[in-house]
């Protein structure tokens, strides 16, 4: 028999060992090659493209964030973050994932640089694009390697009081966030270096299934319980009526900055891990799937965390003072509501299973950068510079196992220095994605972009971004808008809009007055003039 | 269905997300689901409905056409 405080922890290590064997199992199947290990030699279905990409898109913030931003914004969360990617994540996916695939699939691209290399006839294009995107990752990463460690300890805090000891009894004898990140960053390693784009394409279908499932069970446990009454209806009701004004509308929510939020999830048009798994596609009808489905999948996701969320913030459902608070404040700790109410309302069992479905979340994201990282270090910089003829097919795959052992580590290490700020890193990561979009779309749909408005589209986004980000004192002002003031009235907007809105100025304005792309060029990625398909919609 | 239809649909979706109108509205739907978090999770069914169109009546024809060129080279 498992003594209860060590319930959570033996839960999350089972489901670490299940993930390890997910992982591994892939391969088997592994036939050595480049393509294999990168791109899964084209073979991902529709379901398998579905889970990997959705789990990919959703990280730790779909469970832990999304109830903790609820707690404090209310219900009006769900439309700033759920409903507006269920709508723009799936238009990424069919308007650049679908044609990125069939230009992949034609000249055998695996990075997003070296399309943009031929599309934008610049040999150099990667030196500016290349530090862009792996400085835009790797905070994003950072974000869940933190992120896993500190789950792990609060949840699993009580498991070994005197071996692990803290001044908060709220962390006090879990393991220690070195130990917690280091497990996580391990189990990632070990089914990447394994399994390639594979195993990671197989253990987020699982993850995926994973956080799917437990954070229903946790929202139907909770819900059961919060309002004291006898059926999860009368639970339900009693809840909501319980709610806050506030909380229940978007009274203190400003308009302008919800419109302009909308322009986040574009960000996943061009986040480089995403981009590798649209090409792992066996067909270009792979993809209707997951263009469906995605936005169901976000709702079922977060529909049950921002209810829980602003239930949390009724007095009348939960002592204020029984919250979590953030260390030395009396400020309750937002992202601690979702464990806080498993643990008070569920019990270990609960608890640890949660645990790994946020563990699920944060890992099914990780392993997908790890990878693309590790392919754009082999396929952008060790080829141009070594030269493609040099490295054999075998040479590349050790090469990217290089890289991608060399990324962790690195990651690990720079986490170890407990950067917390990282976290207000998100959504400026973000708005740098999202800001790279005009590019992408351009390339894709516009003939007339040339090699200078695509650069001159890069150094807007950068520049722009890092003016903004200097502005809001890097980050640490965590709710920075651009406001505006037309006719005394004061609007709030989201950097976002500025920083696209200049590189996509940049892109068209000096596309216009430089030489356009080669004939060559043009037929290549547009067909014949007459034959050409003449809009968006193909 | 024309395609153009279908993107006409998208971008309805886009312009009902702004639900400016539901803005103060503290109504709760079926007595639990407050009214600004019950249109959204309509909109976002909303938008299965309308990506499942998109991907029916406006899925691109040049790939199904380059789906069948390389079948045919294999």
């Amino acid at each position: 028999m498992i003594p209860e405080h060590l319930i959570p922890l033996t839960i999350i290590l089972c489901y670490l060992a299940l993930l390890l064997m997910v992982g591994t199992l892939a391969n088997r199947l592994f036939t050595g090659g480049k393509t294999d290990y990168m791109l899964a030699s084209h073979s991902i279905g529709p379901f398998l493209l579905l889970m990997s990409l959705f789990g990919t898109t959703m990280t730790a913030f779909a469970l832990v964030g999304s109830s903790g931003e609820s707690f404090k914004e209310g219900i009006g969360v769900y439309g700033m973050l759920a409903s507006s990617s269920g709508i723009l994540h799936s238009l990424c996916f069919f308007l650049i994932g679908v044609k990125i695939w069939r230009f992949g699939n034609r000249y055998g691209y695996t990075t997003q640089i070296e399309f943009f290399r031929d599309r934008l006839e610049s040999r150099r294009f990667g030196v500016l694009l290349f530090p862009i995107l792996v400085g835009l990752v790797i905070p994003y990463l950072l974000i869940g390697v933190i992120g896993g460690g500190v789950v792990m300890q609060s949840m699993t805090a009580g498991s070994f009081p005197d071996l692990f000891p803290t001044p908060s009894p709220a962390t006090s004898g879990g393991l220690p966030k070195w130990l917690g990140s280091g497990l996580i960053c391990g189990v990632v390693l070990v089914y990447v270096f394994f399994g390639g784009m594979r195993g990671t394409a197989w253990a987020n279908a699982f993850q995926t299934t994973i956080f799917m499932v437990l954070g229903l069970v946790a929202f139907f446990v909770i819900a059961s319980k919060l309002g004291g009454k006898a059926s999860l209806y009368e639970n339900l009701i009693a809840c909501s009526e319980a709610l806050d004004f506030d909380k229940a509308t978007r009274e203190g929510m400003s308009k302008t900055k919800f419109l302009t939020y909308m322009l986040i999830p574009l960000s996943v048009g061009m986040f480089p891990h995403i981009f590798q798994h649209w090409l792992t596609a066996k067909s270009a009808n792979s993809f209707k799937l997951p263009v469906v489905v995605h936005p169901l999948f976000i709702m079922i996701v977060w529909l049950p965390c921002v209810l829980i969320g602003a239930w949390a913030s009724s007095a009348l459902l939960v002592d204020p003072a029984s919250l979590p608070k953030i260390p030395g404040t009396e400020i309750p700790n937002a992202n601690a509501i979702l464990p806080f109410l498993v643990s008070t309302q569920a019990g270990p069992v609960l608890g640890g299973c949660l645990t790994a479905g946020i563990l699920a979340a944060i890992m099914s994201s990780l392993d997908s950068q790890f990878l693309c990282l590790g392919t754009m270090f082999t396929e952008d910089v060790l080829l141009p510079v070594g030269g493609k003829g040099r490295f054999s097919d075998k040479q590349q795959v050790w090469a990217a196992r290089g890289f991608i052992i060399g990324i962790v580590l690195v990651t690990y290490l720079i986490a170890q220095l407990n950067p917390t700020s990282v976290f207000a890193l998100g959504v400026w990561c973000f708005s740098g994605f999202t800001g790279l979009i005009p590019l992408v779309l351009a390339a894709l749909y516009w003939r007339r972009l040339t090699k200078w408005g695509g650069y001159a589209s890069v150094l807007a986004t950068i520049l722009s971004w890092a003016y903004l980000f200097y502005q809001s004192g890097f980050g640490k002002d965590r709710g920075f808008t651009v406001n505006i003031s037309v006719g005394g009235e004061t609007y709030e907007t989201m950097a976002v809009l500025w920083v696209t809105l200049a590189s996509s100025l940049a892109l068209v304005g000096v596309s216009l007055v430089t030489r356009p792309p080669s004939e060559t060029t043009i037929r290549r990625f547009f067909g014949a003039r007459k034959a050409e398909s003449p809009s968006i919609v193909g | 269905m024309s395609k153009y239809w279908v993107w006409g649909l998208i971008l309805g979706l886009v312009v009902l997300h702004q639900d400016v109108w539901f803005w103060t509205d503290d109504r709760l739907v079926f007595g639990f689901l407050p009214m600004g978090l019950f249109y959204h999770i309509c909109l976002s069914i909303g938008a299965v409905v309308c990506w499942f169109l998109a991907a029916k009546y406006a899925w691109p024809q040049d790939l199904v056409e380059h789906a069948a060129d390389d079948s045919t080279r294999e």
